[in-house]
């Protein structure tokens, strides 16, 4: 066999190896990149529930008052209504514990005395709930929860 | 191979090149599904009640999750596991640990939020960490 000097004639070969180093770049490329942040491991409702069903003392959530305990969306409200910012400091203490990275919730709290939102989440929310919790001495606390 | 001026391509040229490009598609398949296989490994399998005996007594997590720890080890077949819970809202409580096997190699963990029940008959929101060795 003998072989002809002509440049146009491997084409083919030079295309696949082409081929090949473009295909060595994409997986260099995935490789180095860290890939999408791991999301929430609890559906938005567990968290919510677990935070405003549970109990606090008043000295606990940081109100300037002595007693028993009571519910967490109890002391949301009475923190509301006395515009002390308790609820502000309780509330991201216990959710940036429980989401364990930054940015990945958005709470709105709104009380007959007031409003709070918290957090501001980062991108498409994976999971969402929204409900109203029975205040003890009347009204209810009305609770939106996304995480992402 | 035979080659001419007007650039054709004889059958073996182009059969090597088309065996190139499919060993390298091939490899390339095998790579992205390495990866998602690798990513779906770093989820822990961890059975959550396990840490259902845990309840708070005179101001203290407690409770025995020596059975449950190792229920969980054999069947997942891990070398060791951590479970921690502590209460963010009320940090006096100090923190639950309670530990089985032998924490080294690789870790991989789960965190969860949810009400545990003292013996006053309040309840409290709780973060569990749990840490399992492959």
């Amino acid at each position: 066999m003998r072989l002809k000097h002509d440049r146009r004639a491997i084409t083919a070969v030079v295309d696949a190896m082409i081929f090949i180093i473009l295909m060595g770049l994409a997986v260099a490329v995935i490789s180095l990149t860290d890939g999408p942040p791991p999301g929430p491991t609890q559906e938005a409702a567990d968290v919510a529930d677990a935070v405003f069903l549970g109990n606090a003392t008043p000295a606990e959530y940081g109100l300037d008052a002595d007693g028993g305990a009571y519910t967490i969306a109890d002391l949301t409200a009475a923190s509301l209504t006395l515009d002390d910012g308790s609820a502000e400091t309780f509330l991201t203490q216990v959710l940036d514990a429980a989401c364990g990275r930054p940015n990945t919730y958005s709470l709105t709290v709104t009380a007959p005395g007031g409003t709070l939102t918290l957090g501001s989440g980062c991108g498409t929310p994976v999971s969402g709930y929204k409900t109203d919790y029975l205040l003890t001495y009347g009204g209810d606390l009305h609770v939106v929860l996304e995480l992402y | 191979m035979i080659s001419d001026r007007r650039g054709d391509i004889g059958f073996l040229e182009a059969l090597v090149a088309t065996m190139a490009v499919i060993m390298v598609l091939t490899a390339f398949t095998g790579f992205l599904a390495a990866m998602t296989l690798e990513d779906a490994a770093e989820i822990p399998g961890f059975d959550r009640n396990a840490a259902d005996g845990i309840t708070i007594a005179d101001r203290a997590y407690t409770g025995d999750l020596g059975s449950a720890l190792q229920k969980e080890m054999d069947r997942w077949g891990y070398a060791g596991i951590t479970v921690r819970c502590y209460a963010p809202g009320s940090p006096e409580l100090g923190a639950g640990i309670w530990s089985l096997g032998a924490l080294t190699g690789g870790i991989a963990g789960d965190r969860w939020l949810a009400d545990v029940k003292a013996d006053d008959g309040t309840v409290v929101p709780t973060v569990f960490e749990v840490a399992v060795c492959a």
